[in-house]
């Protein structure tokens, strides 16, 4: 079939091809003219529904630029980079994890339930408490982030519908115990528990919770950029995302290296729950995060699963964030705005990743002489 | 076994097809160099040539896939443009590839009926099955129309192929190596409804790269290779052994080039299967009750069409599939289910089928698939579990250079290597990694080229000098017969019978394959 | 006795209403799903589709609603279309970008001054606080005169609006289409084995684009259907995953539109429990605990069927899977 992908006009075409290597300077120069694009579509949305694209884009650099901000955008990028490292844990291996934000929720809430025990003297303070709260949340979001993987491992649910269902019941699940058992007496009748105690929260007082942020952040980072490259563990959930049956083959216990993985990606986003809760808010609410979770899906993908870009990315995402507040504040621009900038970013980045393999060339076309 | 051939006399009628002077280029290769080629009215043509000799370039030109960079098509007296298969039916030429194009969830008459263009839109699906069931039982076929495509046999869903090249109007058929999926019964029946195409006029061309079938069904034969026609001659004033050089281009003997098997060596029994039973894929049995012992310093060749459990069966030995009852022992352990990773640290390795889709990964670097089995242990990773590259790399440059793969550098991806040299690089690192004491190889020459096959086949050979045992899958039977020291014949998911060398022969392999009685008289 | 049949008639009717939600959007998934594309974005389309629904019918009434929702949801359908099809980028990743843009979008545009001014540019004769009052005018329930008379099936079936009686009939006719014609055999080939279909001269890119485009279309209608037929308030997250639940409805009824109305009735069951049929006791105490089984119930279904099916999932084989041409 000689009539290829592509455009014939006459003798002439055009023919999409990929290319043979990408260079890093192509890459970043069409990442950045994407991610451009993407602030230019959404302007001409928020143009179109009567915002001025110009007021909205100054306040934005205004708060990232502005001093005061930059402690809240660590602030509010930190649970975000934690979720999205783990999330990249998950994609490598191909397994669609939607259920970040559920596994944040379930941080959340076990995190809570440590300070309401200890509330009720159950369990003892002290610095032990921190202990307690870190390894409740880590443990929860691991957990839940089990149900998905082992039915996806043993049975072949699709883990995207999994993984998404139970977002919504953990989010519920926070909804009923704030509402009900766990409610603050205290609390002027609002939905709410008490509040985490200093010693329970991951910042001690007295430090900067965002340097605090900023070195787990790394951390982890770190820590999964040597992972993924020198470790056996990052080879073969490399081996497993690309291709199962060669991993069969190759003697790698493929289901055992998804539990593996995904568990990690639902501690990570546990810890991050633990930060919301704990740090961010001080307590858990009704409506605690505002998407976490679902921002840390997309910022793992921009980030292209390499720790260091999707830190990158995530900031990003704190910044955005960050200054949707502000907006909000100021200029009365819904919050979904922001929403709508982000999934901007997202077509157009996914877009620039087929540019940037891809080229066009104009062909001749070859016929059959008669 | 020749089947008598009517054909028509060279100088009847004029030819219904005229290739001229087709040159056709690849970007590595010039598959036909000026090449001619005539189609008479009701003749059976096959056309003869190793893999690669451009024979299925030609009919694929012909067919509408390829256009050719010189020459010109004939059909009929007319010069045609042939730019797809669209046009190509349209002009009465139909083509069954090797690979059915069929959907298995499917019935046949939506199989066969699929975007006809006398179809309307709310067909009557009774009335099409009615017109099948004619032409079904025109060819002594059996086939009902209504059953799902996933049900048939191999050879029945071939005849699903023609079904679709009839009810279009074909009155040129070109069929790329047929007989390949099929039993020699079903060979047999396939040559008998080709010849009554022929006798109705339609015309044949048998792609083939199996001399016997050339000779025994074919009016015409012409022979490929490079890319050129090396002689065209009418079948009865030909020889095997003329058409063997011709394809060959040399006085080379095509079976038996190995030498006998030594005496008496110490040999250890290192596999042995007992009553082994798997499952397949679809929920069928498999592999039903299969006994087999390899020994050291042997090649046990398994012959037998694919598909008749010989996959499975490989795979259970291999740990890739748990085998439903029945027992492995390897080297006197009980290996029965055990995972790929045990066996291989016992020293078992398994050459995959199609290595380029399951032996390594394709994005991956040719360092990369090196390490791919053996990356947890050592010396290629530290007991914390960290990854020792420049290790790896080593080894990987090693293998590169010993059997000989062509590609730019280690850390070229293995997509960009060519079929002979994934089949070499998995080789290498099967052998040099594992270092294993038996080698299971599934189909490990096929679509490769001739100087690749060349080239693992004596690597098999002097594996089973240096004293590895050879577990062998193939489907042609002179590769079996060629390098085996025994050979097993599978049918239907048993083995049918053992033959030691001096007992086998293509004859008695063939009739074994068909119905599993050991001594038949041959057809 | 009285009392069980005047609830079991309540409850199919409300089932019938709500699962008229699902079975919309469900349907034309499986025709985009039958083509071999995943459309992850209907719920985004969903939201687009009530939000449109919503200022539109204030704008110009129900019709005009209904052909816009359907309009928006097929040209994001081909946007989808363009970047899955055309550009063969992952199905999966695009989808959910889709979703957040139709997320995104909706909520900004539900906003109460944002649907003020787009209320009042669409049709400057309304008054703009009446977006912000986020309520607008129900469809009305048509009965079907000679079947409402039968006993528990005639109010939940023959009594309802317009668009419940689209939902089932588009169901038997995409039924048909796909089964019986010869459409519908073309674009189940282009699911099954598209290399197969594009030598039989079916033109799979156009196949898929359609399919997409069409399914989105009906997506966009579930939407709108979800605000001005069953739910016509506007409150933030409307539509609540619903368009998530839709796909997985389609791998439960095994991609056929007949066994989609099934399943669409059982959740819309679920759904009547939790609103519209008044519990008692337990459920009444933990209205969350209530909330939370349609998506318990997704998941274990799902698990069952797999388990069922032991992954030989009957999926069309090339679902998900970019097409390219090989040479």
């Amino acid at each position: 079939m000689q009539r290829r992908s592509g455009l014939m006009v006459g003798a002439l075409g055009i023919k999409l091809e990929r290319r043979p290597e990408l260079s890093r300077t192509w890459s970043v120069l069409v990442t950045l003219v994407f991610l451009g694009l993407a602030f230019l579509l959404s302007g001409a949305i928020f143009q179109l529904l009567g915002y001025s694209a110009l007021e909205i884009y100054s306040a934005f650099v205004r708060t990232v630029l502005s001093q005061a901000m930059v402690e809240e955008i660590f602030r509010k990028s930190a649970p975000i980079i934690l979720a999205a490292i783990g999330l990249s844990y998950s994609y490598r291996l191909n397994f669609w994890n939607i259920g970040a934000e559920g596994q944040l929720y379930m941080g959340m809430i076990a995190s809570t339930g440590v300070v309401v025990l200890n509330y009720a003297g159950v369990l003892p303070g002290g610095p032990l408490l921190l202990f307690f709260t870190v390894a409740a949340s880590a443990l929860a979001g691991g957990v839940w982030s089990l149900i998905p993987a082992a039915l996806r491992v043993r049975v072949g649910a699709n883990e995207i519908i999994t993984t998404l269902m139970l977002n919504y019941t953990a989010i519920l699940l926070a909804d009923y115990l704030v509402h009900g058992p766990w409610k603050d007496p205290a609390g002027y009748g609002f939905a709410q528990t008490i509040q985490f105690p200093p010693e329970a929260r991951l910042a001690p007082p007295g430090t900067p919770e965002w340097a605090v942020f900023l070195a787990i952040a790394s951390a982890c980072a770190g820590a999964t950029f040597f992972v993924f490259k020198y470790t056996v563990y990052g080879f073969e959930s490399k081996v497993v995302g690309l291709n199962p049956y060669a991993s069969r083959y190759a003697g790698i216990r493929s289901g055992s290296v998804i539990i593996k993985g995904v568990f990690v990606s639902g501690v990570l986003a546990g810890l991050a729950g633990l930060i919301v809760a704990g740090n961010l808010i001080g307590r858990l609410r009704p409506g605690a995060s505002p998407g976490y979770g679902y921002h840390a899906i997309i910022a793992a993908l921009l980030g292209g699963l390499n720790p260091p870009t999707v830190l990158l990315a995530s900031l990003l995402f704190g910044m955005l964030l960050t200054s949707g507040d502000v907006l909000q504040a100021s200029l009365q621009m819904p919050k979904a705005g922001v929403q709508i900038i982000i999934a901007m970013i997202f077509i157009t980045t996914i877009t620039a990743e087929f540019v940037k393999r891809n080229r066009i060339r104009v062909v001749r076309r070859r016929g059959g002489a008669v | 076994m020749t089947i008598s051939s009517g054909g028509p006399s060279a100088n009847s009628a004029s030819p219904v097809v005229e290739m001229r002077g087709i040159v056709k280029r690849f970007p590595l290769v010039l598959a036909n160099d000026h090449v001619d080629f005539t189609i008479y009215r009701g003749e059976v043509h096959a056309l003869l040539g190793e893999n690669g000799a451009g024979k299925t370039t030609l009919m694929n030109i012909l067919y509408g896939i390829y256009q050719p960079d010189e020459g010109v098509i004939r059909v009929r007296g007319v010069p045609q443009h042939i730019r797809s298969p669209r046009d190509a039916i349209r002009l009465g030429i139909g083509m069954v590839h090797q690979d059915f194009r069929l959907i298995e969830s499917h019935t046949v008459v939506e199989n066969v009926f699929l975007n006809h263009p006398r179809l309307g839109l709310l067909p009557d699906w009774r009335a099409l099955e009615e017109e099948l069931r004619v032409i079904i039982e025109g060819y002594g076929w059996s086939i009902d129309p209504k059953s799902r495509v996933g049900a048939l046999s191999p050879g029945e869903k071939q005849q699903v192929e023609l079904l679709k090249l009839l009810v279009r109007g074909a009155e040129i058929l070109l069929l790329d190596e047929p007989t390949s999926v099929l039993t020699p019964i079903e060979s047999r029946m396939l040559f008998r409804t080709l010849r009554r195409m022929a006798d109705e006029g339609k015309s044949i061309v048998l792609i083939t790269h199996k001399l016997n079938e050339a000779m025994s069904i074919s009016d015409r034969v012409t022979v490929m290779r490079r890319g050129r026609v090396v002689l065209t001659k009418l079948t009865g004033e030909t020889s095997i052994e003329e058409l063997s050089n011709a394809m060959i281009g040399a006085n080379a003997n095509m079976a038996g080039a190995q030498p006998p098997l030594e005496g008496a060596r110490a040999r250890e029994l290192l596999l042995s299967v007992k009553g082994l039973r798997v499952m397949g894929d679809k929920g069928v049995l498999a592999v039903k009750g299969v006994d087999l012992d390899v020994y050291s310093g042997e090649i046990l060749g398994i012959a037998g069409v694919s598909g008749n459990g010989q996959v499975e069966l490989v795979e259970a030995i291999t740990g890739i599939r748990k085998p439903l009852s029945g027992k492995i022992l390897f080297r006197g352990v009980d290996v029965t289910g055990a995972s790929p990773r045990r066996l291989m640290e016992l020293g078992v390795t398994y050459i995959p089928p199609e290595g380029r889709k399951w032996g390594v990964v394709p994005e991956l670097t040719i360092y990369e698939n090196v390490a791919l089995r053996v990356a947890r242990y050592p010396p290629y990773s530290s007991r914390l579990g960290l990854i020792r590259w420049r290790n790896i790399m080593e080894m990987a440059r090693r293998v590169v250079s010993e059997f000989k793969v062509e590609a730019g550098s280690i850390h070229s991806r293995v997509s960009t290597l060519s079929g002979g040299n994934v089949q070499r690089l998995i080789l290498g690192r099967e052998l040099e990694t594992t270092k294993p004491a038996l080698l299971v190889a599934a189909y490990p020459t096929k679509g490769l080229d001739i100087a690749a096959t060349e080239q693992i086949r004596r690597l098999l050979i002097s594996l089973r000098e240096g004293g590895i045992g050879v577990l062998l899958v193939s489907e042609d039977i002179d590769e079996v017969l060629e390098l085996s020291d025994r050979v097993a014949v599978m049918f239907d998911g048993r083995v049918v019978g053992i033959l030691g060398r001096d007992e086998a022969s293509p004859e008695h392999i063939g009739a074994m394959m068909s119905r599993g009685a050991p001594l038949h008289a041959a057809t | 006795m009285q009392e069980a049949v005047a609830f079991a008639e309540t409850l199919l009717s409300s089932a019938v209403a709500a699962g008229t939600i699902y079975l919309l959007a469900a349907v034309g998934e499986s025709i985009t799903e039958r083509s071999g594309v995943i459309n992850l974005g209907i719920e985004g389309i969903m939201a687009l589709g009530a939000i449109t629904s919503f200022l539109l019918t204030l704008a110009y009434g129900h019709v005009a609603a209904l052909l816009c929702a359907a309009a928006l949801g097929a040209a994001v359908g081909l946007v989808h279309a363009f970047l899955t099809v055309s550009l063969r980028l992952n199905q999966v990743v695009v989808g959910l970008a889709v979703t957040w843009l139709g997320l995104g979008l909706s909520g900004f545009v539900g906003a109460p001054e944002v649907a003020r001014s787009v209320l009042e540019s669409l049709n400057p004769a309304v008054p703009g606080q009446l977006a912000e009052l986020k309520q607008a005018p129900r469809l009305q329930e048509v009965g079907i005169a000679p079947l409402i008379h039968l006993p528990i099936l005639g109010r939940a079936f023959f009594a309802q609006n317009t668009m419940v009686y689209f939902g089932l009939a588009s169901a038997v006719v995409v039924w048909v289409i796909l089964f019986k014609t010869r459409w519908g055999l073309s674009l189940r080939s282009v699911g099954e084995n598209p290399a197969l279909a594009d030598s039989s001269g079916i033109n799979v890119f156009l196949v898929r684009y359609a399919a997409t485009i069409v399914g989105s279309a009906f997506a966009g209608l579930a939407g709108a259907y979800l605000f001005i037929g069953y739910q016509p308030f506007w409150v933030e997250n409307l539509t609540r995953s619903r368009g998530f639940i839709a796909l997985s409805l389609v791998i439960l009824a095994s991609w056929s539109p007949l066994r989609i109305i099934g399943a669409a009735l059982l959740f819309g069951a679920l759904e009547a429990l939790q609103f519209r049929v008044p519990l008692r006791g337990l459920g009444a105490e933990t209205p969350q605990l209530v909330m939370m089984l349609p998506y318990v119930i997704t998941v274990l279904t799902l698990m069952a069927v797999s388990l069922a099916t032991r992954g030989r999932i009957p999926a069309p084989a090339a679902l998900g899977k970019p097409y390219t041409r090989e040479e």
